[in-house]
């Protein structure tokens, strides 16, 4: 059986949201002290403020990065009309920072499903150089393979997801056991 | 829809899909998922679904069935447990012959719509059967790659140790303990 190394294509991620793509710069988003791994479990409550996204890249001065964070399973994993569903996009940021230090063209929604079990994806673009970039009119449907292909944007140089169900959320077991 | 799909690593569902033709039609706008479920629910697109391979073997489950009107006594030459069996199973695989019979012994407007109900609900089961999976895999590959990094960080480490040690042992041969303490003290001044 060909087992397949990489997290974001066993979540699907890669497929959904994403084309196939190679890892070139580190991307580390920490939510209250605790860094988001894929496929880990946040809670609603753990993700309401806007995360500390820290980006590697080695020149500051010249390379900047476009961070854009969408849920695909909006409203629910199983009839996704929404996706993808913008809960931020910020540009600008430069290369061995955060996010802080770039332009937030939409602001920070905080993930709150309602249905099923939602996979909530960072994706981090490179840019040609400094870009300016025009908010969509809204949240929902919201396709990240176009914008990256709108503003030039390449493929991405890295990536990272995690789950989110609602806060009284059984973990998608309908009886305890 | 179909790149996307032979671009995802799974192989059960690239060898699945290579051999058939994915354009059933999907409804559902949940793309991906709609088109693996509805190949998967192709097959089983009847009526009454067959439940897995009944515990007797084919052959003789066969004749079982091609013989339900002659006498049970022609079986008495068999061993004990399949005439034992024969009996419990001859309704299920009168059903299992006569399916249109069987949906029509049902409501006949309402049985349709119930069928493609549960027809629905198979597949939307399925394919959150399937999402679950792929979480459960997706974290156990996340927890893999994340302890042969550790392990690996961790023999470099120890090596780095051993390196140290050595090289510490070494200087505190050839100098004085207390020549080795100034000079320390004065590159960290520095």
């Amino acid at each position: 059986m060909n087992r397949e190394r990489d997290t974001l294509v066993v979540g699907r991620v890669i497929g959904d949201v994403l084309d196939p793509f190679t890892r070139t710069v580190p991307l580390s988003v920490i939510y209250s002290s605790r860094e988001v791994t894929n496929g880990c479990n946040l809670k609603p409550s753990a993700v309401v403020h806007q995360p500390r996204v820290e980006v590697g890249g080695t020149d500051h001065l010249r390379t900047f990065y476009t961070l854009i964070m969408v849920d695909p399973d909006a409203p629910s994993p199983s009839y996704p009309n929404l996706r993808e569903y913008l809960h931020w996009l910020v540009t600008d940021i430069p290369a061995t920072t955060e996010a802080s230090f770039g332009q937030e063209i939409v602001s920070y929604k905080s993930p709150s499903p309602v249905l099923g079990i939602h996979r909530i994806v960072f994706v981090l673009f490179q840019q040609l150089g400094h870009q300016t970039v025009y908010a969509p009119g809204w949240r929902q449907n919201f396709n990240t393979r176009d914008f990256a292909e709108l503003y030039n944007l390449g493929s991405p140089v890295a990536a990272v997801y995690f789950n989110c169900q609602r806060e009284s959320g059984t973990g998608g077991r309908r009886m305890q056991a | 829809m179909e790149e996307l799909w032979r671009d995802i690593a799974l192989s059960a569902v690239t060898a699945a899909t290579a051999s058939t033709s994915l354009d059933l039609g999907t409804s559902n706008p949940s793309c991906d998922d709609a088109s693996l479920q509805d190949f998967l629910a192709g097959p089983l697109n009847r009526p009454l679904v067959l439940p897995p391979p009944t515990p007797l073997p084919p052959s003789p489950a066969e004749g079982l069935g091609l013989c339900l009107n002659s006498a049970p006594a022609d079986f008495n030459d068999t061993n004990a447990s399949m005439t034992a069996a024969a009996p419990p199973h001859a309704p299920q695989f009168d059903a299992y012959f006569c399916p249109a019979n069987s949906s029509s012994g049902f409501s006949s407007t309402g049985g349709s719509s119930t069928r493609d109900h549960r027809h629905k609900r198979m597949i939307k089961n399925r394919e959150s059967a399937a999402r679950s999976r792929a979480r459960k895999q997706a974290y156990t590959n996340e927890l893999e790659i994340e302890v042969a990094h550790l392990l690996e960080e961790n023999a470099k480490l120890k090596k780095q140790y051993e390196e140290l040690a050595v090289a510490a042992a070494q200087l505190l041969q050839k100098h004085s303990p207390k020549k080795l303490l100034i000079t320390i003290l004065r590159k960290c001044k520095v």
